[in-house]
This record gives structure tokens, C-alpha cells and sequence, in this order.
């Protein structure tokens, strides 16, 4: 039998409240794997042309065969599904320690199908799901959702839950657990709620649950040993002393504003004036109060602020890179106190904030053109944090917004305000200021996206290797590299972090030595290219073709300012060689490439 | 000229501005802001040769010098010289 994983998946239909139980086909994990990988592979098998938030859509729960191990970082749980905010496949991962209990609790994967009549929540314990009324949790906020039912259910317990918004079906958004983190990008929470599903509560005491065996138990402890050393040493890693665990992902904002890439009132600018006043180091001087961590991360990058009294009170986890930038220099905000506050609205709300900075932005543009029912200024913070609650409540113009910005947009009448591709927000890297990642945007199979292939690890901090941001050259292989890789350790599920300092070598001894397959570094990759074109075949079935892999207009029209003055994005070089490379036809998986990863 | 200094450089100099005479090559500015605040030196570069450490990177008006010529990149009195300790995140 195959080592690390609980060999164990639960089918829920909520219509009919069935529960059925199977283990991975062992040829499936062989070619998946686990995590993104397997969920995709279920979505696909479901069929594409699903309507996302009908019953008939598939939400899988996904960890991967490392979660809950002594892998570090291996807190990751995919929420993999067809998503109702860009109709392609998404997965979008969330740390803490929800994964791992779903690990000790006996699972790799809970597929739920179906709507319940009533609001129901799911309990996971001990190898069985079961279905609970949820009818005293709906209307309430994540925050006392999870208090509630963590109150019900003791200690060793985590909670996933959605808020008003996912109950409303915005379409964007979030799952969310107990420590504030998201599952943010697409719009999962929006099926949770389509499905009356408003939360799944996780029961397992570590010390209480025999862990899967490895494979080659030396060994596999050689594998995590020598992957520990990496992170442990890594410049980037090393904790309390590297940017990342020191200041959070937020370490960034500094140095895209420094490089003129730092997308800026709706992208007009690529330079915040403020931007200093909204960076990781300022968050942590002023109001940082503790650092948590999700399981077995020793880098513990995530920073708990609080504002302490007036009328943004609040305390919340965790201002990521990507928020800052959304509610800020996107927005024209540099009121710390004001973006922690819609921080904390979006995390009970359950909301993606990119989705909704980046909205709340389009807004202030189409409001300066005379097109939205109200006037939404430049960095108004009251206005914009009545319109968050008003998205989240689909009340006002709210329920225009909660399309997402892109939808927003061409209902009021100008689809190029949205700075979007396939319909979901863009993260908060210039695309003329730094080529690489907007190629990446445009060929993210999930939409708009930095974390399907994050070439800015070599564009701007230089890992594995250096490359020279303002030029086009190698940027589609490196592309494409970075986009198999983090298919690959998607699937394991590790956080991304860990390929600052790892690369599929060291993931790929993790997981042969635990499992007993053999998987080489050459077969990592392999596997996450098969990912990431059963992926893109999916998005081909549903219509998505090379039309669909662009970028929004304003960064092949409108240069980009101050330290990258000038610059405009030249995706279609970049585009040509990233085809060719992948073996696609102007952005349709090839019939060759699918009977060469055994899709076909 | 301006050498501005983020991240954990700002635990040494608080506030993360130096002002430094007019240099003819960044190695040479650098030089002279160690010189200002002489802990700067060893999270900057080797301890034995002026090369940057690992993952340090230092850009001239936003452009990365490793995409120039490295630290005998030319500088004028109006540049500004932006100095990052080892960072990532996303």
C-alpha cells in the first residue's frame, strides 16, 4: 500500500444527506497525487460544463499526502471547484491548522455535491462525516461560527466556515478557518453557501491518531531533516531573522513601489507616494501584537494587528502584501488603522480582499467618469468600508460589486476599468514594470493570479536565480517551471514559501520516502505539468482559448511612472514561446500534448 | 546623495535614510554609509571583499544593480540608491 496517505475519501450529497466512503484508485495518486492535483481531477471527471453554483458542482476538500506530517509547512488545505467568479476550475489553498486535523482525522478528501434543503454544517471525526443543522449558525460571521461551534466540539477542533457573503453567493466569496485564514481566490465560499453548507468542523487530537505510516521511515525523516535545514538557512526562510518571518509577505511593498511596480489608483501609476506609510516594516512598527503559525512552520510569516480604540477598532490577522496593496496604494490609502478595520470586515464577512480591493477601485475610477449610482472618491476609507458590509449583504450598490470587479465593470458600462483576466483580480505585481509575472496573469488557469507561477521570486528577489525584470527573454520557461513546480507541491500540499529555499528535489525526496513511489525531480515536474493541462483542457472544454490569456488594457496602452517610466507589458512575445513550450495551440491543449501526459 | 534602507536594516538605522557624499560607483556610496553606521557592513556584504550577500539587493532608482553592472554601477548626486535585506513573500 502506498505511505502517507489515509487512503480514504468521503462523497457527500447534501440533497439526499448520503455519505459514502472509498480510497484513492492508487493510479490516480500515481498521476495526481493529492491536494489541487486530485481535486482537479475530480472536478474534470465531473464534467466542465457544470454550472458552478448549482447543486450539481463539486467542492473538494482536498489536503495532499503530506499534510499533517513533519513535513514543514504541510498545513495547506485546496478548496478545489468550478468557480462561479471566473467559470474556470480554481483551487485556492488556506493555512492554519485545519488541514492537519483533517489529516488526523482520517481523511485526504471530502467531495461534496448536492444542496441541503436547510443550512447544515459537516462534522469530520474519526473516519465518518456526518451532517448537523446549521440553522442557529446562518446570518452569523465567521468569527462567532467558529466560536460556536468550537465550544460545541472541545479543543482539538478546527473550523472552516463562510460568512454572510458566501451564504449571499458573492462571487467572491471565502472559506475561511479559525485563524483568519482564506481560502480566497474564486469564489469557493459562493458554492459553500449555493450548497447551504456553512461550515465543516474538523475533530482529531494529534497525540490520539496513529499517523500514516512512511514508506521508508529513516528515510523520510533524512528528507524532512534536510528540507528543515533549508528553510532554517535560508536567507529568505530563516525565521526571526529573514523579511519574510519578520514582516510578513507585506516585506514586499517597499520594493515594488521602490522598482515603479506597484500598481497604483487603479493602475494609472505604478508608484505610491504613501507607500512607505502602508509597508510590513510600518504594519509591525505601529500595530503588530502577535505572530501566529499554522502547522509545523517554523517561518511563522503571518502578524495579528490590532487597533486598539476609535471608530476602526479591530483585531485581525493577517496584513498580507496583496491586501495592503488593495486597500491601499490601489485605493489611495495609506490609513493603516482604516485598512486593518476592512481587513477584519472581509475576513468575517468572508470575502477575498484582493477581489475587493481591486473593485472598490474600479469603482473609484468608473465614479470619477459619472458611472456608478454613487460618488466613490479616491481613498474615501468610510466609503469604501460601508461598501465592503454593502458587498458582503448584496445591498445598495453592493450588489453590483459583489460580481467581482471585472462583472462590476461591464455592468456599469466600461469592461477595461477592471484591472482582471478571466474575470478575476489581479494581485498586485505591475505587469509593465515587471514582464514575467504578466504573462503569468494571463495564462493562470484560475484568472489573474501570482501564485500559479511567481516569477517575481526571480524578477525581483532572485531566486532560484536572478533574471532582469524590464526584459521579455526566458520569461515563458521560467514561467513555466515555476507553474509546473507549484502544481506539483499544490498537490502535496506545502505553502509556497517553501520553494524559497526548496526545489523539487528536496519535495520530491519528501514525498517518495513517504509514500514509496518513485518519484524523481523530473517526475515532480512532470506531474505538475499533467496538473496544470488537465487544467487548462477543462478551461478549453468551457470555451476559454487564447483570446482569453491577455491582460487589461490599460498596461499595453498607458506606460507605467516613476521607476519603470515608460514601460508597457509585451505579453505577446512572451506568449508565442510560453505556446510553444506548452505544446498549445493558441491556448487550447494540444491533442498530442494530451496523449503525452496520459490525459487522453 | 539619498541611500535609502529597508527591512531588518532599519533595526541598525532607524528611520532607514542616510545621506552620503556624491560617489562615483554604488560600491563606493555603500562604503561610505558603512562607514556612517559601521554594523551595516556585515548584513550587507562579505565580510572580506565588497560583493553583496546572497539575496541583498540594491537597485539605482529602481533598477536592481545586478541588471547593471553590479556595484561599480555609475551613480550621480541625484540618484537614489535603495538597499533590501534578504526578502519575499506574495
Amino acid at each position: 500500500m502506498i505511505g502517507g496517505y489515509a487512503h480514504r475519501l468521503a462523497h457527500v450529497d447534501l440533497t439526499t444527506g448520503s455519505v459514502t466512503y472509498e480510497p484513492i484508485p492508487e493510479h490516480l495518486m500515481r498521476k495526481y497525487l493529492g491536494g489541487r492535483g486530485l481535486g482537479v481531477k475530480f472536478v474534470f471527471d465531473n464534467g466542465p460544463k457544470v454550472d458552478p453554483l448549482s447543486p450539481d458542482n463539486l467542492m473538494c476538500i482536498m489536503n495532499g499526502p503530506v499534510t499533517g506530517t513533519a513535513v514543514h509547512m504541510s498545513g495547506r488545505l485546496a478548496v478545489v471547484t468550478k468557480s462561479p467568479l471566473t467559470g474556470t476550475v480554481t483551487d485556492s489553498h488556506m493555512g492554519g491548522f485545519t488541514a492537519a486535523r483533517m489529516r488526523w482525522a482520517g481523511f485526504d478528501g471530502i467531495l461534496v455535491k448536492g444542496k441541503a434543503a436547510n443550512p447544515v454544517y459537516m462534522v469530520v471525526e474519526n473516519g465518518t462525516v456526518s451532517i448537523q443543522d446549521a440553522s442557529s449558525l446562518w446570518g452569523l460571521g465567521v468569527r462567532a461560527t467558529v466560536r460556536a461551534l468550537q465550544e460545541k466540539y472541545g479543543k482539538n477542533t478546527s473550523v472552516m466556515a463562510i460568512g454572510p457573503a458566501g451564504e449571499r453567493q458573492v462571487r467572491f466569496a471565502a472559506w475561511m478557518n479559525e485563524h483568519d485564514r482564506a481560502s480566497g481566490r474564486g469564489g469557493t465560499g459562493a458554492v459553500g453557501g449555493s450548497k447551504n453548507l456553512k461550515a465543516i468542523v474538523f475533530v482529531a487530537d494529534r497525540s490520539a491518531q496513529p499517523l500514516p505510516t512512511p514508506e521508508r521511515k529513516d528515510a523520510f525523516q533524512a528528507a524532512v531533516r534536510e528540507g528543515l535545514k533549508a528553510i532554517n538557512a535560508g536567507a529568505l526562510t530563516a525565521p526571526n531573522k529573514g523579511g519574510l518571518s519578520v514582516y510578513g509577505t507585506n516585506v514586499l511593498m517597499n520594493i515594488l513601489n521602490e522598482a515603479g511596480s506597484l500598481p497604483t489608483m487603479n493602475g494609472r501609476y505604478s508608484h505610491f507616494e504613501q507607500g512607505e506609510e502602508i509597508s510590513g516594516e510600518k504594519f509591525r512598527e505601529t500595530l503588530m501584537v502577535s505572530e501566529p503559525v499554522c502547522h509545523a512552520c517554523p517561518v511563522h510569516c503571518k502578524k495579528e494587528l490590532e487597533v486598539k480604540e476609535g471608530k476602526w477598532k479591530s483585531k485581525t490577522e493577517s496584513m498580507e502584501y496583496e491586501t495592503a496593496w488593495a486597500f491601499g496604494a490601489l485605493c489611495n490609502v495609506y490609513d493603516r488603522e482604516a485598512m486593518t478595520y476592512m481587513l477584519d470586515q472581509c475576513n468575517d464577512y468572508g470575502l477575498d480582499t484582493i477581489e475587493m480591493g481591486v473593485a472598490l477601485a474600479m469603482a473609484m475610477e468608473a465614479s470619477e467618469k459619472g458611472l456608478t449610482p454613487e460618488v466613490v472618491n479616491w481613498g474615501d476609507t468610510e466609503k469604501m468600508s460601508t461598501l465592503v458590509r454593502q458587498t458582503a449583504y448584496r445591498e445598495g450598490f453592493g450588489d453590483t460589486l459583489c460580481f467581482g470587479a471585472a462583472k462590476a465593470a461591464e455592468m456599469l458600462g466600461d469592461p477595461d476599468m477592471a484591472l482582471s483576466v478571466k474575470g478575476q483580480a489581479m494581485p498586485a505585481y505591475d505587469p509593465r514594470g515587471v514582464q514575467g509575472i504578466g504573462l503569468g496573469y494571463a495564462t493562470s488557469n484560475r484568472g489573474a493570479c501570482h501564485l500559479r507561477g511567481y516569477t517575481i521570486a526571480s524578477e525581483i528577489a532572485g531566486i532560484p536565480f536572478a533574471t532582469d525584470r524590464t526584459v521579455t527573454e526566458g520569461k515563458a520557461n521560467l514561467l513555466k517551471v515555476f507553474q509546473d513546480l507549484f502544481a506539483f507541491t499544490d498537490s502535496m500540499d506545502v505553502c509556497k514559501f517553501a520553494t524559497f529555499s526548496e526545489g523539487a528535489d528536496e519535495f520530491a525526496a519528501q514525498v517518495r520516502t513517504l509514500t514509496g513511489m518513485e518519484i524523481s525531480p523530473e517526475e515532480a515536474m512532470k506531474i505538475g505539468e499533467r496538473i496544470y493541462n488537465l487544467e487548462r483542457y477543462y478551461n478549453n472544454l468551457n470555451g476559454f482559448t487564447g483570446k482569453d490569456d491577455t491582460l487589461p488594457k490599460r498596461f499595453f496602452t498607458e506606460p507605467a511612472t516613476h521607476n519603470s517610466a515608460g514601460m508597457v507589458s509585451h505579453l505577446d512575445v512572451m506568449l508565442k514561446e510560453y505556446y510553444e513550450l506548452r505544446g498549445w495551440v493558441d491556448g487550447v491543449v494540444s491533442e498530442a500534448k494530451l496523449k503525452e501526459l496520459e490525459l487522453v | 546623495m539619498l541611500v535609502k534602507l529597508f527591512g531588518t536594516l532599519r533595526m541598525i538605522v532607524p528611520g532607514g535614510r542616510v545621506e552620503v557624499e556624491a560617489a562615483p560607483t554604488v560600491a563606493d556610496a555603500l562604503s561610505a554609509t558603512f562607514a556612517q553606521h559601521p554594523a551595516l557592513r556585515n548584513e550587507v556584504v562579505h565580510p572580506d571583499r565588497m560583493e553583496l550577500l546572497p539575496h541583498v539587493n540594491v537597485m539605482v532608482n529602481g533598477r536592481l544593480v545586478r541588471d547593471l553592472q553590479g556595484l561599480q554601477t555609475p551613480v550621480r548626486e541625484s540618484d537614489t540608491i535603495a538597499v533590501f535585506p534578504p526578502s519575499a513573500g506574495g
